[in-house]
């Protein structure tokens, strides 16, 4: 019976787990590279609760204060983005019930504080996602594209496989039979490829360089 | 490997390995390091993750807010404790330590059990003399309900009800104090102050 069940997959290894380990063993700057991963994820999530600007700005910082108290509780069982999102909700359906109590807040605002992840209107633009930022994104996904074309084969197969397929460095080192140095190598260069034609629009949607 | 920290291409090479989490651990420590020295490099960090949000589909609406959102939550978390130090284990007081004020071996326990013994054989005597008297007495009055007497519980100090502060016990120090009854003539828990030197008080707000 048993040799009839499929093999179970083994669990997604999560990329951020050694950024966790060490914040937990006491390096704030490991935390902060989590938090520069995070915070535009987690404010546009946010955003889609909370329509404030100042207060979803609040929320964030609120969140990521509550997973750096609560990171030694985090064991690694789920991924920590489905952990610090979690957080994240709790953190705006608190900070929307602490709303509801306060006498001067409109009743066009408390409309909306009945909203958690399964109500999040997934289709509706949030805050964020303007016409022109919905534009801009698309110029950039095109850019993107065509500097993937424009990558020698191997560096493109390599950062396909990773960034799309999600496999594994040694995974890829298996399909591509190379040593992992090659495919870490193959992989970082064709991001900074990529990375040299987007650069441009991103400057010119935000206004600054970076 | 260090030495590779030095170039801003390797440096971005290092950081594309760890944003897929395939950075080995002990670089991680050299690679940290080296963006403190180099800060720029946080921008190659977040405009990774913008591209790998827009190859998702996701909506980019900005790529560079991200090095001050993370400077001005540093003013914040620097008034938190570590992560690490949040960790330890915390152990509630519930009640206090049945410790015996006096070693077993004492000399005081010497005279406590003359003293004991002299109290119990006096107890006696004035039992057999005053127990009938005090049978035909109660026999005169009417009956007294009694009420259960419950022993008091003691709560340790700083621990309520909802346990929004409990008391954090050092082991090795509960540990001193009793070895040290041991070798002093009186009881540690007789100082106040050494009961209050070993309670360390854990609040919400904290």
């Amino acid at each position: 019976m048993s040799e009839l069940m499929p093999p179970v997959p083994p669990p997604a290894p999560d990329a951020d787990w050694p950024l966790v380990e060490r914040t937990i063993a006491g390096d704030q700057r490991a935390y902060g590279l989590l938090v520069m991963k995070y915070q535009r994820r987690i404010q546009r999530l946010v955003g889609r609760m909370v329509r404030d600007v100042d207060l979803v700005e609040d929320i964030t910082q609120e969140t990521f204060i509550r997973a750096y108290r609560a990171l030694h509780q985090f064991r690694g069982d789920a991924q920590f983005y489905t952990w610090l999102y979690r957080i994240a909700v709790n953190t705006a359906k608190k900070a929307l019930l602490e709303l509801k109590r306060d006498l001067t807040i409109s009743e066009s605002f408390l409309a909306r504080d009945e909203e958690d992840e399964t109500s999040v209107r997934q289709n509706e633009p949030s805050s964020d996602e303007t016409p022109e930022t919905v534009l801009a994104t698309k110029e950039i996904a095109g850019v993107v594209n065509a500097a993937m074309d424009d990558l020698p084969q191997e560096l493109r197969q390599a950062v396909v496989l990773r960034e799309i397929e999600g496999l594994s460095y040694e995974e890829i080192a298996l399909t591509m039979a190379c040593p992992i140095g090659t495919v870490r190598s193959r992989i970082f260069r064709a991001r900074e490829a990529i990375s040299a034609k987007v650069k441009p629009l991103l400057d010119k949607q935000t206004g600054k360089r970076w | 490997m260090a030495n590779m920290t030095e170039t801003p291409s390797a440096l971005h090479a290092q950081l594309s390995a760890l944003a897929d989490g395939e950075l080995p651990a002990h670089e991680i420590g050299a690679l940290l390091d080296a963006l403190e020295a180099q800060p720029q490099a946080h921008q190659w960090w977040t405009a990774h993750h913008a591209t790998s949000a827009v190859v998702c589909g996701e909506v980019v609406a900005s790529a560079s807010g991200e090095v001050a959102f993370w400077e001005r939550l540093q003013g914040r978390l620097a008034l938190e404790a570590p992560a690490s130090t949040v960790s330890a284990p915390v152990v509630p007081v519930e009640a206090p330590v049945a410790m015996s004020a006096t070693a077993a071996n004492d000399p005081w326990w010497k005279s406590m059990r003359l003293a004991s013994v002299a109290a119990m054989v006096s107890v006696g005597v004035v039992a057999a003399l005053v127990w009938p008297s005090s049978q035909e007495a109660q026999l005169s009055v009417a009956p007294v309900s009694v009420v259960p007497v419950t022993a008091p519980v003691l709560v340790a100090a700083g621990a309520d009800s909802t346990g929004a502060s409990v008391m954090l016990r050092d082991p090795a120090l509960d540990a001193l104090m009793a070895a040290h009854q041991q070798m002093g003539g009186h009881s540690a828990w007789q100082a106040p102050s050494g009961f209050l030197r070993n309670a360390t008080f854990e609040t919400s707000g904290r």
